[in-house]
């Protein structure tokens, strides 16, 4: 297929990204930066990998790189976990599925942009979901499964609220990365009711820092989540109304640094 | 709040395009329409029906706007706990009671933000439309309710020019979209992302078309014609 055939393919499915996107067009053009050096996932987080490089990459390329390697961790979650016979119930199977077809939409929303502009997209990484052994069972437990697919939907809830800002400037951008947040949230909430139906007391927000939560480094997806002071606004007991501390962080999600969600992916990458 | 005057947008404009380089010639022409289009609001603001509560122009009019839509959620979920439809459980009871609160810290939160600048507390409801003592209609309200905020924040997301303005508003959105993914769910099961799109994103709301929507549940007249367009 010729690249116009692809684009005109493309339009059909996605009329929308072709419509009232003139600053995201002109913005890609701009885009043009040296991805070759960071195609690797940590890269960009100029934080254990290529410092040099990252300083030269354009903000939106990186926020784009930052959302799609989450993309890909969470597509593989879902497409290897509806592989393993046995691990999901029938009656959540489909659910799943809805989420896994909204996850690889997002992956190749991104994929596309990186493309129509000329940049590297970077290659899906291999993925180990036990965490190289610290989850045994997280492919093989319902229980556990699920306990991990919060962690992970929670997670890329709070790394699209970076993207967001990394965006900032973008508005075609900034508007993509916050309808696919509260995508994300929606996914997040059902996981999260899914697995309270299987008897564990949560609700479908996150409290403080999830008591609930994983061991080691995989606790990254709930730290400072637990922040109750929005611009210098205490939410606890705010204006006198009876907003307890649990209430008052489940109201607002926390945006999720970088470099906390390397810590936080780096364990499923093999 | 971080308050945005046209002075303010113009270099909040510029020292982003400078400091991130990533624009040359389009983002000059992209910067400066914004600009025209805000110095054209700023100097011929639109007369307002008397009597109606003006939202305001700019960054201060997108965020009374939501501050207008938290207040229609917290001022309903209140009522949805105080008056429980017959048969609500203890676990529905608990839903709601958390969504109320969360609603509360939303519209407390945006009152003091806004400061000075915010439009009244406490605006009358109309509820006529909802009979609080059946179940169905309670929560095919919440339901509406639900996916109009998410449309209409993040429909403000795209417009709000200030930094700390956008990173508040999307932190508010995500939460109403995990209320309006459950509320969907006890409507009718696994519905809770129905409406994604094929690139699996929520589909936004301008705020014109959504405050067209909203007003029918105050009483008084809500006057949105200086509020940024899309």
């Amino acid at each position: 297929m010729k690249l116009t055939d692809i684009l005109k393919e493309f339009e059909k499915v996605h009329p929308e990204a072709f419509e009232e996107k003139a600053d995201r067009r002109h913005i890609l053009r701009n885009l043009g930066f040296k991805a070759a050096k960071i195609v690797s996932p940590f890269a960009i987080a100029g934080i254990t990998v290529n410092k040099a490089a990252a300083k030269t990459t354009d903000i939106l390329a990186e926020a784009i790189i930052f959302l799609l390697n989450m993309g890909y961790l969470q597509s593989e979650f879902y497409k290897q976990a509806l592989s393993v016979a046995g691990l999901i119930p029938e009656s959540d199977k489909g659910a799943y599925q809805k989420i896994l077809k909204d996850k690889n939409a997002q992956v190749a929303f991104w994929i596309f942009y990186l493309n129509k502009t000329n940049n590297v997209v970077p290659t899906k990484p291999s993925y180990d979901f036990t965490g190289k052994g610290a989850i045994p069972k997280a492919m093989s437990d319902y229980k556990t499964f699920l306990s991990l697919a919060h962690a992970i939907e929670d997670a890329a809830v709070r790394m699209y609220l970076t993207g967001i800002h990394m965006f900032l400037t973008n508005k075609a951008f900034r508007s993509d990365a916050m309808n696919m947040a509260t995508a994300n949230a929606r996914h997040a909430a059902h996981v999260r009711f899914l697995r309270r139906n299987t008897g564990v007391d949560m609700m479908p927000w996150v409290t403080g820092t999830e008591a609930n939560s994983l061991i080691g480094e995989i606790k990254k997806a709930y730290q400072n989540e637990d922040n109750t002071i929005q611009q210098k606004i205490n939410t606890v007991g705010i204006n006198g109304f009876d907003v307890s501390f649990n209430a008052a962080t489940e109201a607002m999600d926390e945006p999720m640094t970088m470099a906390d969600a390397e810590i936080f992916m780096r364990p499923f990458i093999v | 709040m971080k308050e945005v005057t046209t002075q303010d947008q113009k270099a909040h404009e510029n020292a982003s395009l400078s400091r991130r380089k990533f624009l040359n010639y389009a983002g000059a022409i992209a910067g400066a329409g914004i600009l025209i289009a805000s110095c054209k609001k700023e100097d011929d603001p639109k007369l307002v029906e008397e009597g109606a509560i003006d939202l305001g122009s700019n960054d201060t009019g997108l965020l009374n706007y939501a501050y207008l839509l938290q207040q229609l959620e917290a001022a309903f979920y209140i009522e949805v706990v105080k008056n429980p439809y017959s048969g609500m459980t203890d676990t529905e009871k608990g839903f709601f009671v958390a969504m109320r609160d969360h609603e509360i810290v939303h519209r407390e939160f945006l009152k003091n933000y806004l400061g000075t600048s915010a439009i009244p507390p406490s605006i009358e409801n109309d509820w006529s439309s909802i009979d609080f003592s059946s179940k169905n209609s309670v929560l095919a309200k919440a339901k509406f309710f639900e996916e109009t905020v998410v449309a209409g924040l993040s429909g403000i997301c795209k417009l709000l020019i200030s930094e700390e303005n956008i990173q508040v508003v999307s932190k508010m959105a995500v939460v109403d979209a995990r209320h309006s993914a459950i509320v969907n769910n006890f409507v009718y099961p696994n519905t809770f992302a129905e409406k994604t799109d094929g690139n699996g994103m929520d589909v936004p709301q301008d705020p014109q078309s959504s405050l067209d929507i909203t007003r029918q549940f105050f009483k008084k007249s809500i006057s949105g014609a200086n509020v940024p367009k899309y």
